[in-house]
């Protein structure tokens, strides 16, 4: 399976010590799913850097010169999520009260930097680490961007943009993106609650659908309702949800 | 440490038991050599024991501001030699004075003839400055153990702040996977550190064995800051046995690092120099960081600075300099100069 490059979460490394900034980046590269897109040694550069890339994630080192990590939020034009990394443990307090993501305490390895990516998929798209079902419940409402789907031992994540839809198979879902389908072990309700709900639509007990994929809905002879997709795929919409579609038609 | 937790009345106490056998002594003196009934001679006695004492107090006071300098140095003799005479008419006038006071009319009674007055005056002030001095060695000595048991902890937390240790910590762990020979380096580098912070028992190390150390220390930093820290160092071979106290040079050059290469974004170059002069030890770091206000750091400095200059207090009475100032044109040199004690307190 290939992944398109845009895909993946891009992030961006801050910290005034090149051999961090090399061990981190040389971490990443083992996690498939994230595109590290550059590097910063001062606070200053990183402002410039986050507003002209705008990356998802930056790691974010405290004690930094000519900007202190925690400084350096305010001057933001984009709000990237935002691990801290430091050797004091002093500061976490207000890393957390100014909306820090995680908070990396030096020394740190591979381990604990999966448990940070575990959060930041949480944040960014499902499904959660067990251990982190109730981080995610705590997120509120917010949209997920990204499904990540195991493919073998990598993460492959799915940008919901591609997905035109959603289908219940058992205990798995399965994306329909293009050619391709991807098992995800997720229920279609959890899903559907953490989706954008002005573009996807339940539109049957098994089905979520696109609306940026559907091209028309279609009352057929029988009396039913149908959605057609843009690759062909013809999809039943159940009755009750017929109903509300014909009332948002109005 | 000092008398703070004696109430004060009772520092009067052994100052009292002190005088007494001396009045004892004197009243004895007036009555075999003089002649005179003890009932004349002990009052004698006891008014001059007390112009005595009364001028003893400047003379304590004196010890105070004027330590005893290691090494020892002439200044200091003829300082107390000036002081003693002084002591000594002083003493002489003020009996007078007091005599004339009793008697209504000036009277100057010589006694035994002007130059054995003068002679018992400073013999007085021999005495009194003898016990002053005696006092602050004990003082000293006592202060020395304590600062010694805390320096210990001190220096510890003073190279193992979580700034230096962590993140070097950091770097390691870092270092495996890109560059494991050079991980193993940096490991052995910061056990070295470690492993003299925890173990140096000595007050002064020769400058050899501190270079080291600080080399050993500014590897790591080197590893961490990368190009941001530039090293440059001119140490004279010939103070290389020099003496200095344990982790001076490092306290100054970490202040350095921390101070002048941490904040700036701009490679950052510490000049650190070493030369014997004249018997002194000669050490100078100099960085051309953001620099500091050199009287502000010579009222107050960090906690590493002022240990530092206690330490210098109490191993060199005066005789040590700590000196800020700023190096052209930005960033901050600090000198510091140690005498040369003779090679034989090992």
């Amino acid at each position: 399976m290939t992944m398109s490059e845009d895909a993946r979460v891009s992030v961006l490394i801050v910290d005034d010590e090149p051999v961090a900034r090399a061990g981190l980046r040389h971490m990443l590269a083992e996690v498939d799913w994230v595109a590290c897109i550059g590097e910063a040694g001062n606070g200053l550069a990183a402002v410039e850097m986050i507003n002209r890339l705008r990356p998802e994630l930056v790691f974010l080192d405290i004690q930094m010169p000519g900007l202190l990590g925690t400084e350096l939020l305010a001057h933001l034009l984009h709000r990237p999520l935002v691990v801290f990394t430091t050797a004091h443990a002093e500061h976490a307090v207000a890393a957390f009260e100014i909306g820090a993501l995680d908070y990396l305490l030096k020394p740190f390895g591979p381990e604990r930097l999966a448990a940070t990516l575990d959060r930041v998929r949480a944040v960014i798209g499902e499904p959660l680490a067990p251990a982190l079902e109730r981080f995610g419940e705590a997120l509120g409402p917010g949209p997920i961007s990204r499904l990540f789907v195991r493919s073998g031992r990598a993460i492959v994540p799915v940008p919901v943009d591609g997905i035109a839809w959603i289908e219940a198979v058992g205990d798995y879902l399965a994306l329909h993106v293009g050619a391709a389908t991807h098992l995800l072990s997720l229920s279609l309700n959890r899903l559907e609650a953490r989706l954008d709900p002005q573009r996807f639509v339940r539109i049957h007990r098994t089905h979520i659908v696109n609306l940026d994929h559907v091209t028309a809905f279609r009352r057929q002879d029988g009396g039913g309702l149908v959605a057609e997709l843009r690759d062909g795929t013809v999809l039943a919409v159940s009755r009750s949800k017929a109903q509300e579609l014909r009332n948002w038609a109005r | 440490m000092r008398l703070n937790d004696v109430p004060r009345a009772w520092v009067w106490v052994p100052l009292l038991i002190g005088w007494l056998p001396v009045w004892v002594l004197f009243t004895v003196l007036f009555m075999s050599v003089h002649q005179e009934p003890w009932q004349r001679a002990a009052p004698l006695a006891l008014r001059q024991m007390f112009t005595a004492a009364l001028l003893g107090l400047l003379v304590h006071r004196l010890t105070l501001r004027l330590p005893w300098p290691h090494p020892f140095r002439l200044r200091f003799v003829a300082i107390h030699a000036l002081c003693a005479a002084g002591y000594a008419v002083a003493w002489l006038l003020f009996n007078g004075l007091i005599d004339s006071i009793r008697h209504g009319r000036p009277v100057l009674n010589l006694g035994p003839g002007a130059v054995p007055y003068l002679i018992t005056g400073v013999w007085f002030y021999v005495m009194i400055a003898g016990v002053g001095y005696a006092n602050r060695t004990a003082e000293r000595a006592a202060q020395i153990a304590m600062l010694e048991a805390r320096s210990q902890l001190a220096a510890l937390r003073m190279q193992l702040q979580p700034h230096f240790l962590f993140n070097a910590l950091h770097t390691v762990v870092q270092l495996i996977p890109i560059d494991p020979r050079g991980a193993v380096r940096a490991t052995e580098q910061l056990a070295g550190l470690l492993r003299t912070t925890i173990e140096e028992q000595r007050d002064l190390v020769p400058l050899q064995a501190e270079w080291a150390f600080v080399q050993r220390y500014l590897a790591i930093e080197g590893i961490r800051f990368g190009e941001r820290l530039v090293v440059r160092s001119d140490i004279d071979a010939a103070a290389l046995a020099c003496k200095l106290p344990s982790f001076a040079l490092q306290t100054l050059v970490e202040n350095a690092v921390r101070h002048a290469a941490a904040p700036s974004v701009e490679p950052t170059t510490l000049l650190i120099a070493a030369r014997l002069d004249g018997g002194q030890l000669c050490l100078s770091v100099a960085d051309d960081g953001p620099g500091a206000d050199p009287a502000q750091l010579e009222r107050g400095a960090g906690t590493g600075l002022r240990r530092l200059r206690e330490r210098l207090a109490w191993l060199y009475g005066g005789s040590a300099r700590l000196q800020f100032s700023s190096n052209a044109p930005h960033g901050l040199m600090v000198e510091l100069s140690l005498p040369q004690l003779a090679d034989d307190d090992e």
